[in-house]
């Protein structure tokens, strides 16, 4: 108890004089403290492992939401959400995430080559441990509760990315697991996608079948096919109008036509003309027959070359153009007259001979038209009757409306999801570019230095006070005064020369 | 000037003012050298601290006291050196009588004092006892412990012994106790024991590194335990290690 108090201080509490003393009194104790700080320094910093870490960033746009969350508010709010950190710690922990990353690494061919051991120490527990594993699955056992301490996640302050950050004993090692982590957050988002679009589809196909039922209750399909039934039958009275119109406004023409026709026809009938006019018309054709019967000629005459022409051949060239002048010049004084008088003669003659058929026809024009008309009446009143059913149906259906369009709503939801579910992709993405694997030992030399010496002072402290409690010697005039109370210090004993 | 001269020149200096403070023991200090003056005062090696313990005996002298016992844990030598030094001490400075008893007067320091002594079997007054005293000169006297207490013929305390005590004091101004070792003290405890009652003053031995404190606490409750009073302790400093700290100091310097 005296020695215990006399390593105590009133100020400082511990008696540090005492404690320097004992450390020259106690050379060998402090001596083993130095070589054991001289020691443990290099032995400490060049037997660390030379830790390979790689960082990347990567975000999780959530479109289907998680698998955990209210699938129906999903399908009314399919906007596009980011996942928190304690999501993806959640996805990340899941059993079914490790067997995968640990089954991506274990079917890589560079298995072998891969380096599982902990950062912490020096000892090969997991190589060993998958050594004498014979099978895959086994292999996979052991690194499933491996993987997880050599990554971690964090989010990335005021951001929706997250920070990943691997850590290993070797580059490839690193490189591999950061390749495993991204198939399996991959596999696991399109799983859970795909897995909360079902959910959504089971859902809203219950709430179809829900919404038919109730319609079906009320006679609303029923409604439904009537108006359509009556909107069908409106189109078809519709178009069958409109072509009836077509065809009364053709017929009315024709029979206009028809009516004007005979008309001119028995005025035409009725006509006569004159002789002269009939002789005239004659000279008309004979002078235009000489006419082109000359031009012949002369075309033949004309086609062989001159050179080759013999004076009769000269002779009767000039002869027929003199002749075809005359007949030209006689028929540009008979005019055009000639000609409209011939063709009404012929004209006359004909329709004095079509006379009754254009009477027939025109009879024929007028029934089709009177038919027509009425078909028309008739067609337009049942349009107008079918209207007002319309109308009718339409008031009734104005109460189902709601119903009708939810269901159709659900419907197209339905439509909309099958085709997600088709069509849908990982929504995780990495960041393309980041840092290289960078390599660097968990202490620096200044950092093992310093907590060494710290360790080896406490040690040498404490080992300084055991062995003080237990010295019993007395070493100098403190002592005294702290042992042996009431003693006074006289002086030294006197030595002779 | 050496340390020493100067030293002795503090100590003339201080005669006439301690002279004033002595009334009380009658001391008649020396003031012209002896004709054959003690030379273990001057082998003494640092009589600095020769006079540093001398004074505190002496303060303890002039309040009365006459009878100082030394004893340690296992240190002979160093008990007989301070003894002597300590009587040389005072038959340097002051005319006195002084008596060392020794329980073994022919080892150590003692042994060359005691190849100059000057035997005289002395009649013990009141008794028919005779004492053998050693006269080193007219320095001091060397008595033999064992030879005293064989004076009581038996192991236990006597009358015979304390006349003889009380004589042998009475015939002193001064006495130095060179003490058995403690284990000797308790193998023969009565008649050690009786002979305790005679220390006015115990001073223990320290030797720094070696004793032990429990060594120590033993010794002051051992002999407190008889009604000693315990002055203090003087250490024990080898002179090799004094030596080298005065080497490493000079070093330093």
């Amino acid at each position: 108890m005296k020695k215990l108090n006399a390593l105590l201080h009133d100020v400082t509490i511990v008696n540090f004089s005492l404690i320097a003393k004992m450390v020259v009194r106690y050379r060998k104790v402090s001596l083993v403290a130095v070589v054991a700080v001289f020691s443990i320094i290099p032995y400490l910093y060049f037997t660390q492992v030379v830790i390979q870490q790689k960082q990347v960033f990567f975000k999780v746009n959530s479109q289907t939401g998680e698998a955990n969350s209210n699938s129906l508010t999903n399908i009314l709010d399919s906007g596009t959400q980011f996942l928190k950190k304690p999501e993806i710690m959640a996805v990340v922990n899941t059993y079914d995430f490790k067997t995968i990353m640990a089954q991506h690494l274990v079917s890589s061919p560079d298995f072998k080559k891969y380096d599982f051991n902990s950062t912490a120490q020096n000892v090969g527990g997991v190589s060993s441990a998958l050594e004498s594993c014979s099978d895959d699955n086994c292999k996979v056992n052991v690194l499933r509760d491996t993987i997880p301490g050599m990554f971690s996640l964090d989010s990335e302050l005021g951001t929706d990315r997250f920070s990943l950050v691997i850590t290993t004993r070797s580059a490839k090692t690193t490189m591999a697991i950061l390749g495993s982590f991204q198939v399996a957050l991959d596999k696991v988002r399109l799983q859970n996608a795909i897995s909360s679009i079902e959910d959504q589809i089971k859902q809203i196909q219950e709430l179809i079948t829900k919404s038919r039922t109730e319609l079906e209750n009320t006679s609303g399909f029923v409604k439904v096919a009537e108006s359509e039934s009556l909107d069908a039958s409106i189109y078809q009275h519709k178009d069958k109008i409109k072509n009836l119109i077509d065809r009364l406004n053709r017929e009315s023409d024709q029979q206009s036509f028809q009516q004007i026709r005979l008309k001119e026809s028995n005025l035409t009938a009725n006509s006569n003309i004159d002789s002269d006019e009939k002789l005239g018309y004659e000279k008309f054709s004979k002078t235009n027959r000489r006419i082109e019967e000359l031009r012949q000629n002369i075309g033949a005459l004309n086609s062989t070359p001159p050179a080759n022409r013999t004076p009769s051949d000269e002779r009767v060239l000039a002869e027929l153009k003199v002749e075809l002048k005359k007949n030209e010049s006689e028929l540009r004084k008979m005019g055009d007259l000639k000609r409209n008088i011939a063709y009404e003669d012929s004209f006359i003659n004909t329709q004095i001979n079509n006379q009754s058929s254009f009477a027939f026809d025109y009879k024929v024009s007028s029934a089709k038209v009177k038919s027509l008309q009425k078909e028309y009446d008739r067609s337009k009143k049942e349009l107008d009757q079918l209207f007002e059913l319309k109308a009718k149906m339409d008031n009734e259906l104005l109460a189902l409306k709601p119903d009708l369009e939810y269901l159709k709503l659900l419907e197209s939801k339905f439509v909309a999801l099958k085709m997600k579910k088709s069509a849908i992709t990982s929504d995780v993405y990495f960041d393309h570019y980041g840092p290289d694997v960078m390599s660097f030992k968990r202490s620096s030399l200044i950092q093992i230095s310093a907590f060494s010496i710290l360790f080896i002072a406490f040690f040498l402290f404490i080992a300084l006070i055991v062995v003080y409690l237990r010295d019993d010697r007395i070493y100098d005039e403190f002592e005294i005064e702290k042992c042996c109370d009431d003693l006074q210090i006289i002086g030294e004993v006197p030595h002779f020369d | 000037m050496t340390a020493k001269a100067h030293v002795l020149n503090d100590i003339q200096k201080n005669t006439e003012e301690k002279a004033q403070a002595t009334k009380q023991r009658n001391l008649n200090l020396v003031t012209t050298k002896k004709n054959t003056p003690s030379n273990f005062f001057y082998r003494v090696s640092d009589l600095a601290q020769l006079s540093k313990i001398g004074s505190s005996y002496l303060e303890d002298f002039k309040n009365g006291i006459k009878s100082f016992a030394i004893t340690s844990t296992n240190y002979k030598a160093s008990q007989q050196r301070t003894v002597l030094a300590l009587a040389s001490y005072f038959d340097h400075m002051f005319d006195m009588k002084i008596l060392i008893i020794s329980d073994s007067p022919d080892k150590g320091v003692f042994e060359e004092v005691m190849s100059a002594k000057k035997v005289e079997m002395t009649t013990i007054h009141g008794t028919n006892k005779k004492l053998e005293v050693n006269h080193f000169y007219h320095h001091f006297d060397l008595v033999d412990l064992n030879k005293l207490i064989g004076l009581t013929l038996t192991d236990k305390p006597s009358f015979d012994f304390e006349v003889i005590m009380d004589n042998v004091l009475k015939s002193y101004d001064i006495v130095f106790w060179d003490t058995p070792i403690i284990n000797t003290h308790k193998n023969n405890s009565r008649i050690f024991s009786h002979a305790m009652s005679y220390f006015e003053s115990l001073t223990i031995i320290v030797s720094p590194m070696v004793s032990k404190a429990t060594d120590v606490n033993e010794i002051k409750a051992h002999f407190q335990s008889f009604g000693v009073n315990v002055k203090g302790v003087l250490f024990d400093v080898p002179e090799t290690v004094k030596e080298e700290k005065v080497k490493r100091w000079a070093n330093l310097e």
